[in-house]
């Protein structure tokens, strides 16, 4: 279990003058929590996570894990940045899901085992001999999260991982990412533009200009329609019909958090996609 | 305008199973329309995407632009920028120079070898119209610039070329709701009787208002070919499988499906409210 705790960060870049990007920012993620940050452009989202991984040092304040201080050899989470190409090592797909268990000693036998579940975990399992160049966007993302939960790390940092990816398998692998958080007790940090994204997490922190300026669990985010706005995002439409439903006392009593559910309580649901 | 035909396509992986990233594909992009091209990831959009854009070679078919082979043996292999203009994903990521009126002038100088009256009046016109206040970016950094207005940026050095056919993939990705709002509008307003679009994107919340056509891929291969509306109404299962609808289209396009509601498709919150209430009226009473 990893608990990240963010102590009166001061923080900026050093070709930047002016004020500092976070001036005591204080933000504790528990153990477990799933935790969707979210803000415009330039809010310092990505600047966190790399704060949190110790990839950035703060000039002031301290992060501790598990109440140790951190320092930047510590391998308590994965990361994954926002463009996959980065941080794609190997040619082939599923030596680049093994590479970093390769880098960590681990014998060939655990390095394959782990490489094909993750890969069928992510749906790229057919592609695992196909060179890594070749996959598209969004099946670049899910080979680097592949990677991700290859290492079992117990904490995922994840950098709008989703990004190029479509909507049913977007679905899908934030279903995957729940299922991890269960099972492992992941602790998981995830940035992301698009408030889908959000809604099944355990907490929001929306981030303007380097403050914290909501801190909740999504459903109390997504009543704050003037913030969101401010903010340059968007209620998913699929909250507001939810929304919509209890206010008209439709199908009350369930909670609805996807299209795909709605229909399947209606019995209309279609057959599951491929991916 | 433009025409592939047939298109089959193939990256050598040097194995002895042939991946086939596109299989017998024909699409067609006339003036004044978008062709939306949308599919699950890895179903051969942006393949198909570069060989329109006349940027890889199709392993097997043809694409014509009005009426010549793109990949003729008489001319060559890149068309003008004049002609066909491609935006990757991310087109930010290949900003190279040190101001954004370098980056901006660089196709029109070295593209079209315009001089510099010309480029001057030419992107002056295309900050107008992007709504891009060039006064005060064209000595700065493009690297500086927040995410939507980089990504307009970029859009500009293409848009300024004044393309027949503008090629855009994910021309959305990693914008938020009001950048991307923003960005559909600028696009929609460019488009006009003699130029072209296409555009790739998973994501057809903001496209299938104003596309022209849709176009859908699977594995590669092209399962459907039609009009938004006959998108949004489709059985074929096999298409439903390989299309994200917008989430509130999809349950107003099943519901009507399932004929638990009479009412048009739509991607309204209030009338898919009204479908809903009536299916589970209708569910409960049956």
């Amino acid at each position: 279990m990893v608990k990240i705790e963010l102590d009166s960060i001061t923080f900026r870049y050093s070709d930047r003058r002016g004020d500092p990007l976070f001036a005591e920012l204080s933000l504790t993620i528990g153990a477990g929590e799933w935790v969707g940050l979210v803000g415009p452009s330039g809010a310092g989202k990505t600047t966190l996570l790399k704060v949190m991984k110790g990839l950035l040092r703060p000039e002031a304040g301290e992060v501790r894990v598990n109440g140790a201080s951190l320092h930047a050899l510590n391998p308590f989470a994965a990361f994954v940045f926002a463009n996959p190409e980065n941080q794609i090592v190997s040619p082939v797909v599923a030596e680049d899901v093994g590479f970093a268990l390769e880098q960590a000693g681990l014998d060939l036998d655990t390095i394959r085992r782990r490489a094909e579940q993750a890969l069928r975990r992510v749906g790229l399992w057919e592609r695992a001999r196909d060179l890594s160049h070749n996959l598209s966007g969004g099946e670049q993302q899910r080979l680097i999260l592949a990677g991700a939960l290859a290492l079992r790390a117990k904490c995922l940092l994840l950098d709008d991982p989703l990004s190029m990816v479509d909507g049913h398998a977007r679905n899908g692998l934030l279903a995957l990412l729940g299922e991890i958080r269960e099972e492992e007790g992941c602790t998981m940090v995830q940035t992301t533009h698009i408030l889908e994204e959000v809604v099944s997490v355990s907490r929001v922190v929306a981030l303007e200009r380097g403050k914290v300026v909501f801190d909740g669990p999504p459903a109390t985010f997504f009543r704050e329609v003037s913030l969101i706005d401010g903010l340059g995002l968007e209620v998913p439409p699929m909250v507001r019909l939810s929304e919509e439903m209890a206010r008209a006392n439709v199908m009350s009593g369930t909670e609805i958090m996807s299209s795909r559910q709605l229909l399947g309580l209606l019995g209309v649901a279609d057959p599951k996609r491929a991916d | 305008m433009l025409k592939a035909m047939d298109i089959s396509h193939t990256f050598d992986t040097g194995s002895a199973s042939l991946h086939w990233a596109l299989r017998g594909v024909t699409v067609e992009v006339e003036a004044g329309e978008t062709v939306l091209v949308t599919g699950p990831s890895g179903s051969g959009k942006t393949t198909l995407a570069r060989i329109v854009a006349g940027l890889e070679r199709p392993s097997q078919g043809l694409v014509r632009l009005q009426g010549e082979d793109l990949y003729g043996r008489e001319r060559r292999s890149t068309p003008p920028a004049a002609q066909v203009a491609m935006a990757f994903q991310y087109p930010e990521r290949q900003f190279f120079a040190d101001s954004v009126w370098e980056e901006l002038r660089w196709g029109l100088h070295f593209g079209l070898g315009l001089d510099d009256e010309a480029i001057r009046v030419r992107l002056l016109k295309i900050a107008q119209e992007l709504d891009l206040p060039l006064e005060m970016f064209a000595r700065r950094s493009p690297r500086q610039l927040s995410s939507g207005q980089q990504r307009k940026v970029a859009l500009a050095s293409l848009l300024a070329l004044e393309p027949q056919v503008l090629i855009l993939d994910e021309p959305l990705t990693g914008l938020n709701a009001r950048e991307r709002r923003r960005l559909v509008e600028l696009l929609r307003l460019r488009l006009r009787q003699d130029r072209a679009m296409v555009v790739i994107a998973h994501e057809l919340e903001l496209f299938l208002p104003w596309a022209t056509t849709v176009v859908v891929l699977a594995a590669g291969r092209l399962v459907f070919r039609g009009s938004p509306q006959e998108l949004v109404t489709t059985a074929d299962s096999a298409v439903l499988a390989a299309v994200s609808l917008p989430p509130i289209i999809e349950i107003s396009s099943s519901l009507k499906r399932h004929a638990l509601s009479e009412g048009p498709v739509s991607d309204e919150v209030s009338v898919v409210l009204d479908q809903v209430r009536r299916a589970v009226q209708g569910r409960d009473s049956g």
